[in-house]
């Protein structure tokens, strides 16, 4: 579908670009190195996605990115305390200076593929993260 | 299916790794993303998921003659008991009904 410069548009046209969607869960060891990890199985190319991810306690964040790939979370690593975060799409905090969390670097045919960066040395429960991706089969 | 790609560097040191988690291949080959790193890298391939599951517990991985060598698996994170709530109340309770109050 294309839209034409000037074109009236309703809310069906712009569905229709974005007319498929997905989740699905993974995981990220917290140990793991830092690193590239192609996340694929979405059957189309996406074009905005929403991360939530948790490793548990009070330990979480919620991210979102554009189709620009610009990208922002915001994260949790104790009760009630919220931090906004614009480098990142995940960051999980487990203590202070530990850390593991990507960067979305592209977005690609069957998926999307994140840059991990682990800080220090994190332990414990692996990454849980849902992924809703919106794109056009 | 899961794979890893283990890029090091001459003397074997693990600068970056790519992996894949789904179906299907690599968005981007392997020589692509040598193309971006430093002249000498070089990389492995393993898609065996203990294999890559003890790579990514283990600190110290090196690449010795092309063969991965595990380091040494990461202290298991200590185990945080449950807070026994009931407990903490009754505490509290013990120690208000031992308070004066005093005007």
């Amino acid at each position: 579908m294309t839209i034409a410069t000037g074109q009236d548009i309703e809310a069906a046209d712009v569905l229709a670009l974005t007319d498929d969607s997905k989740v699905l869960s993974h995981s990220r060891v917290l140990t793991a190195a830092s690193g590239d990890v192609a996340y694929t199985g979405y059957g189309f190319q996406p074009k905005t996605i929403i991360i939530f991810g948790t490793k548990g306690g009070s330990t979480a964040s919620w991210g979102v990115a554009d189709t620009n790939l610009a990208e922002m979370c915001i994260y949790s690593y104790s009760t009630d305390i919220y931090v906004a975060n614009t480098g990142a799409i995940i960051y999980i905090d487990t203590t202070t200076g530990t850390v593991q969390s990507a960067v979305l670097k592209t977005f690609d045919a069957d998926g999307f593929t994140l840059t991990w960066t682990k800080t220090g040395t994190p332990t414990g429960t692996d990454i849980t993260f849902m992924v809703l991706a919106f794109g056009r089969a | 299916m899961k794979a890893l790609r283990i890029y090091y560097d001459t003397k074997g040191y693990v600068t970056w790794t790519s992996s894949l988690d789904g179906p299907g291949e690599f968005p981007v080959s392997a020589s692509d993303e040598l193309a971006t790193m430093p002249r000498g890298t070089k990389v492995i391939a393993i898609d065996d998921e203990a294999e890559i599951a003890s790579f990514n517990t283990s600190t110290g991985n090196r690449v010795v003659d092309g063969k991965l060598v595990i380091g040494t698996p990461y202290e298991p994170a200590p185990v945080v008991p449950p807070r026994d709530l009931a407990a903490e109340v009754d505490d509290i309770k013990t120690r208000l009904s031992s308070l004066e109050l005093t005007k």
